[in-house]
């Protein structure tokens, strides 16, 4: 492998980590909120032909952002109605979400005439920076060739961190997702709060699943995403619900994303299938080594009140 | 008061909730109800031979969606075709049908429905085997296979007819003499199209590459996208993909490269990128079938055709591609149909370094089908294992 395949492998990741750390970092944020969702593969299709629509209608990707993260946010409602409201098992509630964001993503690229299976791509995604900067060997496309979404999730990353760390809003949100009988007496709404986090998910997830389609896949098909939300939600667990640390995972499973194929091309023979479980099995090892050890776990665990329904009444 | 408005907002969630989900029930099944409507329309157009058909119902079984752009698209256009040729025939398809069970329902529905011809448009022998068993009254179609029954025919394209062109096209318009071309699953049929692909490419370009990476997925835009990526990181500038979507189309636009399809015309999408594509007309087979079973003269057994039986068509060429080069494919082409031309004439060797055809040796067009188990000379990669 020459420097050259390395160079571009690299900045290829770096794109393809950009729809997975969307969603992950809206996962994050429903889960400090002590809502599991985990409906985030069906919200990034239904994001995904909802932005891919509305780039063919508008030409826009700040429009196709939008109308996939809006999508996002509509079908993350579904289930705060569910798991806040209703309070059912959030489990089976983000598993129908699943199944009901795919079939509604088939349904609304197969309705309509033309579908949108087989339509051209209507977004331009340009770089934002100019050439002379893209041009620099090995960091020009590693660092300055991207378009302006990739930088808009390093923006995110630091944004969700310090609107968690210090921001009264953020000491709000995960004192709800910690204990919520506690934040309630305190006087935050449990529900409003839960709705809003929620909401933020859908919305990461639906703007994930519209750049996905905009600037990388570029056609809609079923099923588009193939499998990203649950690298997603594996994600959130790995990095221990802190975004930093999902950016840097989802670097590294951007990096896996073609990882087969390069090294199929470079000769060495690892199964596609073996990389495309690494993300699963590191969640698993990072489960394992955290609730191994006490010091650790404080440090790196789930939201105390996470997947848990909270009632006033039965407090 | 608090218990009462508590209990107001759960109706309604809920009553939200069965809205969505009654919304999302509809809208699965609405698109496959249309699509076998319009198609009975469209037979009205052939109604002048005054010989009607209306007592003979074909069904299509599809493995993906009519819409896929790719296979299965290719199949129904050769099932309108097939239709429009014998006035107020019953044809209608289904769609995304995987093989195993749901397969296996789909023929025995379609048998129960009425049909007397069903045409499976997949490797879907061994689901359709006891249906067609317990049915001997109908006949059934199948891509590939073998299996011998009395009313059963497989039928299966002669692609590497087609895939020399294609070859011919990459070899001359490659700068890098680097082609990428992916690959679904490693069997004959495809093994046979890649090498006919290479030999096509190394005629033009002897220096020519052509790397093979294997997906195992007949179609994945997200992994098509990895791969195409993959692929044009490591240098390729042409890229000749097999069934799967416009997303290698996307990627070379993007890099400046060209793309070669796999059995459709998407000369429009990305004009600029688009360099070649054979295309497969099934409808004269389905054609001579329809007609051997009203005849009752219905043969079982493999069928295989390419340029010479009108199976194989092309696409048209892109911008980039020159008239020397076009001026080549028609020898070639006319070579084939003439029985002039063989591109399988020895000496061939594999990638490995052993001679496979020896020189004054071929591979007969009958046995074609059950070739390769080897990548010719040219072709970095090597077949999976398993």
């Amino acid at each position: 492998m020459n420097d050259t395949v390395l160079v571009l492998s690299i900045a290829s990741a770096i794109v393809a980590a950009t729809p997975i750390l969307f969603a992950a970092i809206g996962e994050i944020i429903t889960n400090r909120s002590g809502v599991m969702n985990l409906g985030v593969e069906g919200m990034m299709l239904v994001g995904a032909v909802v932005g891919f629509w509305a780039g063919n209608e508008t030409g826009s990707l700040t429009m196709a952002l939008l109308a996939g993260g809006l999508a996002g946010v509509l079908l993350a409602l579904v289930h705060a109605v569910l798991a806040v409201t209703l309070r059912v098992d959030q489990t089976v509630s983000g598993l129908s979400l699943v199944i009901v964001g795919g079939g509604l993503s088939s349904y609304i690229g197969t309705s309509g005439d033309p579908g949108l299976l087989s339509a051209p791509n209507g977004v331009e995604v340009d770089p934002l920076l100019p050439a002379a900067l893209r041009d620099l060997p090995a960091i020009g496309p590693i660092f300055f060739g991207h378009d302006v979404v990739v930088y808009l999730g390093v923006v995110v990353v630091i944004g969700s961190t310090f609107l968690l760390q210090r921001t009264s809003a953020g000491l709000s949100l995960r004192a709800v997702g910690e204990d919520p009988a506690a934040a309630d007496a305190a006087g935050i709404s449990v529900v409003q709060m839960r709705y809003l986090a929620t909401a933020i998910g859908g919305l990461g997830a639906g703007i994930g699943g519209a750049y996905l389609i905009v600037a990388i896949v570029g056609t809609w098909q079923n099923g588009l995403t193939a499998g990203i939300g649950w690298i997603a939600v594996a994600l959130v667990i790995l990095s221990g619900w802190r975004p930093w640390l999902a950016l840097v995972g989802a670097l590294a499973f951007g990096g896996l994303n073609g990882l087969g194929f390069t090294l199929q091309l470079a000769q060495i023979d690892v199964p596609s299938d073996f990389l495309k479980m690494m993300p699963f099995v590191a969640a698993y090892l990072v489960v394992s080594i955290v609730s191994g050890n006490p010091a650790r776990a404080r440090k790196l665990a789930a939201p105390a009140a996470l997947a848990q329904p909270y009632s006033r009444e039965n407090r | 008061m608090n218990r009462q408005r508590l209990s107001t907002s759960r109706l309604l969630a809920s009553l939200l909730f069965v809205l969505a989900l009654v919304a999302a029930a509809c809208g699965g099944s609405d698109p496959a109800d249309e699509s076998a409507e319009e198609t009975t329309d469209d037979a009205a157009t052939a109604e002048e031979s005054g010989e009607d058909f209306s007592d003979f119902k074909v069904v299509m079984i599809l493995d993906g969606s009519a819409e896929d752009g790719g296979w299965n698209t290719t199949h129904l256009r050769s099932g309108l075709k097939m239709e429009a040729n014998f006035p107020g025939i019953d044809f209608s398809y289904v769609e995304e049908i995987e093989p195993g069970q749901p397969a296996t329902n789909a023929f025995q529905d379609a048998v129960d429905a009425g049909a007397d011809l069903v045409i499976g448009t997949t490797f879907y022998q061994f689901d359709m085997i006891d249906v067609a068993a317990e049915n001997p009254d109908t006949y059934f179609l199948t891509w590939a296979g073998f299996e011998d029954q009395p009313n059963v025919g497989h039928f299966t394209q002669a692609t590497e007819d087609g895939r020399y062109m294609d070859g011919i096209v990459a070899g001359s318009l490659t700068e890098s003499n680097i082609i990428g071309y992916p690959v679904g699953f490693p069997f004959e049929e495809v093994n046979r199209a890649l090498n006919a692909f290479t030999l096509g490419a190394k005629e033009v370009n002897p220096d020519v590459e052509v790397r093979a990476v294997y997906l195992n997925t007949w179609f994945d835009p997200a992994i098509e996208q990895q791969a195409a990526e993959a692929l044009a990181n490591a240098g390729a500038d042409v890229i000749a993909h097999e069934v799967g979507s416009q997303v290698y189309a996307t990627v070379m636009a993007e890099r400046g490269g060209y793309v070669i399809g796999y059995t459709n015309d998407w000369s429009d999408f990305e004009p600029e990128a688009w360099a070649s594509s054979f295309l497969i007309d099934w409808s004269t087979y389905y054609i001579q079938q329809v007609e051997a079973i009203i005849a009752g003269e219905f043969e079982p057994g493999i069928s295989y055709g390419g340029l010479a039986e009108g199976w194989i068509e092309f696409a048209p060429y892109g911008p980039a591609v020159t008239d020397e080069t076009l001026a080549l494919i028609d020898e070639r082409k006319q070579g084939i149909i003439d029985g002039t031309f063989d591109m399988f004439e020895g000496p061939i060797y594999d990638n490995q370094g052993n001679l496979v055809i020896a020189e004054g040796e071929t591979i007969d067009f009958a046995d074609r089908n059950a070739c390769c188990q080897w990548l010719v000379e040219g072709i970095v990669g090597e077949i999976p294992s398993s």
